[in-house]
């Protein structure tokens, strides 16, 4: 049995489940946010049994979300979705079952700047990096990458307020911000040079299974610094071995068995990474690309 | 306080849909059709981005709880007036562009 957990919105599981349905593979799907709603326990065994169920050959962690609690007082509420938390945290280092992937080396993995550390250990390319709040280093940092450098979050790359949300892409520092630098405030960020591209890659990794997809994100002015800001179309890419190499090593070495490797070709040919996400989207590849990376996915799970 | 970072905020360019086509099944246990009851992602379009969500790859609740614990988002909040998930649902839906 698979035990996949994640939340209701998730849809690249919905896209994982359909296959599942219709090829009749056994899976329980704990939606998070309903565990309240779900019977569950755990027994003098510390063995865990959710909707009737106990044995569970592999875990697919996708993702999280806290139950909703009303009718309490913001403390008690706060009590309470710390333990809901709590509980998950537990759930995590009790089930005992191959995960894909554990969630801890997924936290640990989601650090951007240790991401880059490994990557060089590895002997990738990265971008010239600088996180700071001094004004002074970054002009520098500005002047020594020809005055044309990205910024772009350290983590998190949207922000909801209400019913709406806006979102964090990479950006072009622009000049009038580093002219009056002074005005602003530096928060965490990360700032790179601008890499001139020829050609953007998106990697899926699962086990030793790399999917390699490409996109033209030079070919529209909005996507040239971020090819997420449009729909563009993706193709199938072959990278040369060495990289498709290193790729498996760094979702090694993170204790992954998952990773979306973000990835530019440079106008040199040379291949530059960016960043990996441990638990990063790929339905969309597979629809464009007819990439199997949901074979892959289900390959590992059974 | 001025953030630089926050000089760099914007609203996606991609399309959005219209939520209230689907729910959530039980039995299938994913989003479907409401009235075809086929799955969504079999129609969806998944390169939106709407439904996957590559703005946001990290796997953790924390912003959700940050966010709804001050009040400033119905984003994970059922609202639930009886046990009426799916009615929440709907209206979760259509407040978060994953």
């Amino acid at each position: 049995m698979i035990l996949i957990i994640t939340h209701r919105e998730d849809y690249t599981s919905d896209f994982l489940i359909d296959k599942l349905n219709n090829k009749g593979i056994k899976y329980k799907r704990l939606n998070c946010e309903d565990i309240d709603k779900t019977n569950y326990s755990i027994d003098n065994n510390l063995k865990f049994t959710f909707d009737n169920e106990c044995s569970f050959k592999s875990v697919w962690f996708r993702r999280t979300k806290l139950p909703f609690i009303e009718n309490v007082k913001f403390s008690e509420r706060i009590y309470l979705q710390n333990e809901y938390e709590t509980l998950l945290k537990n759930l995590f280092s009790i089930i005992d079952a191959k995960w894909l992937s554990e969630p801890y080396s997924i936290y640990r993995a989601e650090n951007k700047l240790l991401q880059l550390k490994l990557a060089r250990e590895i002997g990738f390319n990265i971008p010239k990096t600088l996180v700071t709040n001094s004004k002074i280093q970054l002009k520098k940092f500005h002047e020594q990458n020809n005055q044309d450098i990205i910024i772009k979050p350290l983590g998190i790359s949207r922000i909801i307020q209400d019913d709406s949300m806006t979102f964090l892409f990479t950006n072009s520092l622009r000049k009038e911000h580093i002219d009056s630098i002074e005005n602003f405030d530096l928060t965490p960020c990360l700032f790179q040079n601008r890499i001139e591209k020829e050609v953007e890659l998106r990697i899926t990794v699962v086990g030793e299974n790399v999917f390699s997809a490409g996109v033209d994100s030079q070919s529209n002015i909005e996507t040239q610094v971020d090819w997420r800001k449009c729909q563009l179309q993706f193709f199938k890419y072959k990278i040369p071995s060495d990289i498709r190499n290193k790729c498996i090593e760094i979702v090694k070495r993170l204790n992954l068995r998952f990773g979306a490797i973000d990835i530019i070709k440079d106008v040199n040919g040379n291949y530059i990474f960016l960043e990996i996400n441990p638990n990063g989207q790929w339905a969309w590849i597979e629809t464009q690309t007819q990439l199997p990376i949901s074979d892959a996915i289900i390959n590992e799970l059974i | 306080m001025k953030p630089l970072i926050l000089q760099y905020t914007e609203k996606p360019l991609v399309d959005s849909f219209d939520n209230s086509l689907i729910e959530y099944d039980h039995i299938l246990n994913l989003s479907v059709d409401k009235i075809t009851k086929r799955p969504a992602v079999s129609f969806l379009n998944m390169g939106t981005e709407t439904f996957t969500k590559t703005y946001n790859e990290v796997s953790d609740s924390d912003t959700d709880r940050i966010n709804y614990m001050m009040g400033t988002s119905t984003q994970t909040h059922y609202q639930t007036e009886g046990s009426d998930d799916d009615k929440g649902y709907e209206v979760h839906y259509s407040t978060i562009k994953e």
